[in-house]
C-alpha cells in the first residue's frame, strides 16, 4: 500500500511541476492610423527573448509556456506598449500602436508624403516651411504661391483667395475642420484667419469637398493646426521682424508641449502693426494696418480617443487708401482721369477713416474615437462670432461712428464616420449641423446692408473610395444640404414697388411703417445636391492621371438676397434680388502628375459650366447722371450661364541636391453664355523659383522668385460718359474702368542663413527694381499703383 | 458593418443632432423681435438754392432721383445764394443739415463750375462762412450776370477737400457728398 502512495505522489509531483511549453502565440501589430502593418515591431517576451515583427507586422513566439507573460511591443516613433498575455487562454492578438512623426526635426512636407484628402482629389499642398516664410503676411498671400490661385486685393492689407476665377462663398475655407463663417460674400471682406496658428495647408481642386461642403463650386482650402503627440517634447519659436516700406514690425511666437501622457498644450500669439506703404513714386496715404491674433489650445491624445479644445482670437484694423473714398460717380470718374492720387499725406501710422475693423473669436471642441479596429469616428462642435466694423467719412454727431457693424455668431456640430472594412475599401459619412445668426446693428444710423437674420443647415453626405487595385483607385460621394434662411427686412415702399415685389411676395409684408417702408419677413427654403465621382490611374516610372468629375449646388447667399444699401468703403449701392435662385456649377477636372527624384510636374485642366452664376452687375440706371450723380449702382443677377476653363501646371526640377527650380503658372478664360468675358477674372500669370541650399551645420539658402503676370485680355465693356467740365467748358469723355492694366514681371531675392542650430535669419527684397504697377484684381488699381519695393529682414529663434 | 456604423450613429450622432435641431427651432420661434427702424438722416436728398436780389426772392430745389431744374436770372444782375441741404427721403421727416456743414467747416468746400456761362461770376459773399484757415466755403455767395448766355453750374458738395486753392475739382481733393448739374439761363 505504502508503495502505491508514494507512486502516486510522484506522479501527481510530476504533473504539478512539468508545464506545457507547446504553445505557439501569433500576434501582429499594426498601425492605428494607417490600419496596416508595422514591420521592424520588437517584442520582447518577459524581459527575455524577443522577436521582430515582419513586413506585415506579423510575428510569432514558438515553445511558449503556459500561464501569464508579458510582452514589450516597441518601434522607432511609437510608443512602448506593454500586453499581458494568458496562456492558452489567448494564443493570439492584434496590438495597434500609433505609429507617428515627430515635430521635433524640420521637416518639408512635399506632395508625396502628405496624406491626401481622398484617394482620387486633386490636390496642392503648401509646405510647413513655406507657411512659416509667410507668417507675418495675409493669409491670402502665402496661397497666392500656389498655381490656381491668385488674390482678390483691396490695397495691400485685404486679400482675398481667388481659386480657379471665383472667390467668396463660392471658395470654402476649412479650418481645423470647420468652415470659417465671416461674411466672407464681401468684395473687400478678407478672411479672418492668421497663419500664426497654421501649420499645413491643403488646396482641394476637385474630388475631397463634399465632407465639408457642398457648395464649394471653386473647391476649397483647408487648414489645419498640428497633431497632438504622445511623446514628451517641448517646442516653439520666436520671430521678430522688420520691413522699410510701411515700417512694419511684428512679432510672432509659438509654443507647444506635449507629453507621454497624451497632454498637449498649444500657445500662438502674433503682433504685427505698419503704417502707409509706399508705390514707387508716391506714398499710399491712410494705409496702415494693425493686426493681433492668439491662439490657445489643448488637447488629450489616448490613442485610442481623442479630444481637445481650441480658442483662437483675431482682430485686424485696417485703413483704406484716403484716395479711395468716392462720394459720387464724378469722383470715380476723376480718379480714374488722374494718373496719381488725389490726397497724398506724408507718412503716417494713424489709421484714420475710412477704415475697418473686424474682430473674430472661434471656440472648438472635438472628440475622436478609435477604439475599433474598423471604425473610426470624429465629433465636433464650435462657436464662431465675426464682428465687422466700417468707418466712413461722416458728419456731426456720427462722425466717429461705424457706418456698417455686422455680428454674424455661427454654432457648428459635425458628426464623421470612417468605415474601413479592409485597406481597399473605405466608406466615409457623416452629419453636419449649422446655426447661424446675423445681427445688423442700427446704431450706425444708416440703413442695413444686409437684414438680420437667421441661418440654419442640416447637411448629411456618403463617400465610398475604392482601391480597385494597386494602380487604379475610384470614388464616389453625394450629399444633401438643408438650408433654411428666415429675414425681417425693411424695405422703402418706392423700392419694393420698383422691383415689383407685391406680385409675389406681398405676403411676407408684415407692417407699413410711418415711414413710407414696408417691415417684411422673408423665409427661404433650399435643398442642395452635390456629388463627385473620381478616378486615378497609376502609370509607369512615377507616372498618373486623375479624373475627377464635381456637381455642387450653391444656395444664394443674405447679401445676394437682400443686400440693400451703400456698402460705403466701396461707394457702391448694392441691390439683392428677393427671387435669386441656387447657382449650379459641373466641374471637370483632368490631372497629369509624375515625380521621381530629378523632375516632377503636375498638369490640371478644368472646365466649369455654372448655371444661374450670381454676381453684382451695374445696372441699366447705374450711371444715371440725372440722378445725385451717385454712386454706381449694382445689382445681383444670375446669368444663365457661365463657362470657366483653364489650366494650371507646376514642374520642378532638382538639379542636385543643393539646387532646385520650381516653376508655377496658370491661365483661365470665363465668359457668360453669349460669349461675354467675366469681369475681374485672373489673367495668366507665370511664377519661378531658383534656390540654391549649401548644406552645412548651419545651413544657407539663396532664393531668387520671380512673379510675371500678364494683361488680361479677355474682359467686359462696362465704360461710362461721364461730362467734365474743362475750361469753362462741358466735354462728355468715356470712363474707362473696363480696360486692364499693363502686364509686369517683379524679381524677389531671399537669403536665409541659421546659426548656432536654432537661430535663423532672413533678408529679403521683393520687387527689387521697384517697378511701378498696377494689379486688375485689386479694387484700388483706379486710384494708386502698386506697392513699390519692401525689404525685411526676420530673426527667428527655434526651441 | 452597417450594425457598427448604426450604432456610432444611433449612440451619438442622432441624438445630439436631433436635440439641437430641436432647441434651434424652439429658439428662432422664440427670437420674434422686430429689428428697429433706423431713421437715416444723412444722405443729402434735397439741395435748396435761394436766389435773392433786392427784394425779390427764388428758391431753385432738386431733389434726389428727378432731373435738376434751371435756373432763370436776369441780365446785368447781383443775386445772393445762399444754399440749403436736406435729408428729405422721408418727406414726415426731413432733416435740415446744413446747420451740421456750418459747425465743420473746415472739412467742407462748395464748389461751382460754370461752363458755357463766362458773362456769369460767382464768388463768395460777406456774409460766407470760413473755416480757421480764413477760406470762405461759398455757403453763401454772390452770382453777377452779364450778357445773355446760357449754360451749367455744377454744385460740388466737397467733404474733406485735401487744399481749398483750387480751380478744377479735380485739384480740390476730398470726395463729393452731391453734385449736381444745374442748366443755367441769363436772359
Amino acid at each position: 500500500m505504502r508503495y502505491l502512495y508514494i507512486i502516486f505522489s510522484l506522479l501527481v509531483i510530476d504533473q504539478l511541476y512539468a508545464q506545457d511549453c507547446n504553445y505557439s502565440f501569433f500576434g501582429e501589430v499594426i498601425d492605428l492610423h494607417l490600419n496596416e502593418g508595422l514591420s521592424g515591431a520588437k517584442v520582447t517576451i518577459d524581459n527575455n527573448s524577443f522577436v521582430v515583427s515582419n513586413l506585415k507586422g506579423e510575428f510569432s513566439i514558438e515553445g511558449i509556456c503556459e500561464g501569464e507573460h508579458e510582452l514589450t511591443i516597441s518601434h522607432p516613433n511609437c510608443k512602448v506598449i506593454t500586453v499581458n498575455i494568458d496562456i492558452p487562454r489567448i494564443v493570439a492578438k492584434k496590438i495597434y500602436l500609433e505609429h507617428h512623426i515627430t515635430e521635433l526635426e524640420e521637416i518639408i512636407v512635399s506632395t508625396n508624403s502628405n496624406k491626401k484628402e481622398s484617394l482620387t482629389s486633386i490636390e496642392d499642398v503648401i509646405d510647413r516651411e513655406k507657411i512659416l516664410d509667410f507668417k507675418s503676411k495675409n493669409f491670402g498671400d502665402v496661397l497666392e504661391q500656389l498655381s490656381g490661385v491668385s488674390s482678390f486685393k483691396m490695397g495691400n492689407n485685404i486679400v482675398k483667395p481667388v481659386l480657379h476665377g471665383l472667390t467668396g462663398s463660392r471658395v470654402g475655407i476649412i479650418n481645423n475642420g470647420i468652415r470659417l463663417q465671416d461674411n466672407e460674400w464681401g468684395a473687400d471682406h478678407a478672411p479672418s484667419i492668421d497663419l500664426s496658428n497654421i501649420d499645413a495647408i491643403q488646396l482641394i481642386k476637385g474630388v475631397g469637398t463634399l465632407r465639408y461642403a457642398g457648395d464649394a463650386v471653386a473647391g476649397l482650402i483647408k487648414t489645419k493646426s498640428s497633431r497632438s503627440l504622445v511623446i514628451d517634447s517641448l517646442y516653439g519659436y520666436g520671430s521678430i521682424g522688420y520691413t522699410d516700406n510701411g515700417k512694419a514690425n511684428y512679432l510672432i511666437s509659438k509654443i507647444k508641449k506635449s507629453s507621454s501622457n497624451g497632454n498637449n498644450l498649444e500657445a500662438t500669439v502674433s503682433l504685427k502693426s505698419n503704417g502707409d506703404y509706399e508705390s514707387p513714386n508716391y506714398s499710399l496715404s491712410n494705409t496702415s494696418a494693425k493686426k493681433i491674433a492668439t491662439s490657445v489650445s489643448f488637447s488629450k491624445n489616448k490613442i485610442t480617443k481623442e479630444w481637445g479644445a481650441r480658442y483662437t482670437f483675431f482682430r485686424n484694423d485696417i485703413g483704406i487708401l484716403k484716395s479711395a473714398h468716392v462720394g459720387t460717380l464724378g469722383d470715380l470718374a476723376r480718379a480714374i482721369n488722374s494718373q496719381d492720387p488725389l490726397v497724398i499725406n506724408p507718412y503716417s501710422r494713424e489709421i484714420d477713416n475710412p477704415k475697418q475693423e473686424n474682430i473674430h473669436h472661434n471656440f472648438s471642441f472635438f472628440y475622436k474615437s478609435r477604439t475599433t479596429k474598423n471604425l473610426k469616428w470624429d465629433f465636433q462642435y464650435s462657436y464662431q462670432s465675426n464682428n465687422r466694423k466700417e468707418y466712413d467719412l461722416r458728419r456731426g454727431e456720427f462722425r466717429d461712428v461705424e457706418a456698417l457693424n455686422i455680428l454674424l455668431q455661427t454654432h457648428d456640430l459635425l458628426f464623421d464616420a470612417f468605415y474601413s472594412k479592409n485597406k481597399d475599401f473605405v466608406l466615409k459619412s457623416g452629419l453636419s449641423f449649422q446655426f447661424q445668426d446675423n445681427y445688423s446693428n442700427p446704431r450706425t444710423g444708416i440703413k442695413r446692408l444686409i437684414p438680420d437674420h437667421n441661418r440654419s443647415k442640416f447637411g448629411v453626405y456618403g463617400i465610398t473610395e475604392y482601391n480597385y487595385s494597386n494602380d487604379f483607385k475610384i470614388e464616389f460621394g453625394t450629399r444633401f444640404d438643408f438650408d433654411k434662411i428666415d429675414a425681417k427686412k425693411y424695405y422703402r415702399i418706392s423700392d419694393w414697388e420698383d422691383n415689383n415685389y407685391n406680385e409675389d411676395f406681398s405676403s411676407t409684408i408684415i407692417e407699413e411703417t410711418s415711414t413710407l417702408k414696408y417691415l417684411t419677413r422673408q423665409i427661404r427654403n433650399f435643398s442642395n445636391f452635390s456629388s463627385t465621382f473620381g478616378a486615378k490611374k497609376i502609370l509607369k516610372n512615377g507616372l498618373s492621371t486623375t479624373i475627377n468629375l464635381s456637381y455642387s449646388t450653391r444656395s444664394p447667399n443674405a447679401s445676394e438676397l437682400f443686400s440693400d444699401g451703400l456698402h460705403h468703403s466701396l461707394a457702391t449701392i448694392e441691390l439683392g434680388d428677393l427671387r435669386m435662385k441656387q447657382e449650379k456649377g459641373l466641374k471637370l477636372l483632368l490631372s497629369l502628375e509624375k515625380s521621381n527624384d530629378r523632375l516632377n510636374y503636375s498638369l490640371t485642366l478644368y472646365n466649369s459650366k455654372i448655371k444661374n452664376f450670381i454676381i453684382l452687375q451695374p445696372t441699366v440706371d447705374g450711371f444715371d447722371l440725372t440722378r445725385r450723380g451717385a454712386f454706381l449702382k449694382r445689382k445681383y443677377r444670375g446669368i444663365p450661364i457661365v463657362h470657366m476653363r483653364g489650366f494650371d501646371f507646376d514642374f520642378g526640377v532638382n538639379f542636385s541636391r543643393n539646387i532646385v527650380f520650381k516653376s508655377s503658372s496658370s491661365f483661365l478664360k470665363a465668359f457668360e453664355g453669349d460669349g461675354t468675358p467675366l469681369v475681374d477674372m485672373p489673367p495668366f500669370n507665370l511664377r519661378n523659383q531658383l534656390d540654391f541650399t549649401v548644406f552645412k551645420s548651419n545651413p544657407l539658402l539663396i532664393r531668387f522668385s520671380t512673379e510675371f503676370v500678364a494683361r488680361q485680355i479677355n474682359f467686359p465693356y462696362q465704360n461710362f460718359m461721364y461730362n467734365f467740365i474743362e475750361e469753362g467748358v462741358i466735354l462728355q469723355k468715356e470712363v474707362d474702368i473696363s480696360s486692364p492694366p499693363s502686364s509686369y514681371n517683379l524679381l524677389n531675392f531671399e537669403l536665409k542663413k541659421s546659426f548656432f542650430s536654432n537661430l535663423d535669419f532672413r533678408i529679403y527684397v521683393e520687387n527689387i527694381f521697384n517697378i511701378n504697377y498696377r494689379n486688375y484684381l485689386n479694387r484700388l488699381r483706379f486710384f494708386s499703383s502698386e506697392v513699390g519695393r519692401i525689404s525685411g529682414i526676420e530673426l527667428n529663434y527655434t526651441f | 458593418m452597417i450594425n457598427k456604423l448604426k450604432t456610432a450613429y444611433s449612440n451619438y450622432a442622432l441624438k445630439i443632432f436631433f436635440t439641437l435641431l430641436a432647441s434651434s427651432v424652439i429658439y428662432s420661434c422664440s427670437n420674434d423681435d422686430d429689428p428697429e427702424d433706423i431713421h437715416e438722416h444723412e444722405n443729402i436728398t434735397r439741395v435748396s438754392i435761394v436766389f435773392e436780389e433786392g427784394s425779390n426772392s427764388e428758391t431753385v430745389t432738386w431733389d434726389d432721383g428727378s432731373t435738376p431744374p434751371s435756373i432763370t436770372l436776369d441780365v446785368d444782375k447781383v443775386y445772393t445764394a445762399s444754399i440749403y441741404f436736406y435729408d428729405a427721403s422721408n418727406p414726415n421727416d426731413i432733416e435740415d443739415i446744413t446747420p451740421e456743414i456750418r459747425e465743420e467747416v473746415n472739412e467742407h468746400y462748395i464748389l461751382y463750375e460754370k461752363a458755357g456761362v463766362s458773362n456769369l461770376a460767382i464768388t463768395s459773399s460777406a456774409s460766407d462762412i470760413s473755416g480757421s484757415d480764413g477760406i470762405p466755403i461759398n455757403m453763401v455767395t454772390d452770382w453777377s450776370t452779364g450778357g445773355a448766355e446760357s449754360g451749367n453750374v455744377v454744385v460740388h458738395l466737397i467733404h474733406e477737400p485735401t487744399n481749398k486753392n483750387g480751380t478744377t475739382r479735380a485739384s480740390f481733393g476730398g470726395a463729393n457728398d452731391v453734385e449736381i448739374n444745374f442748366p443755367v439761363t441769363i436772359q
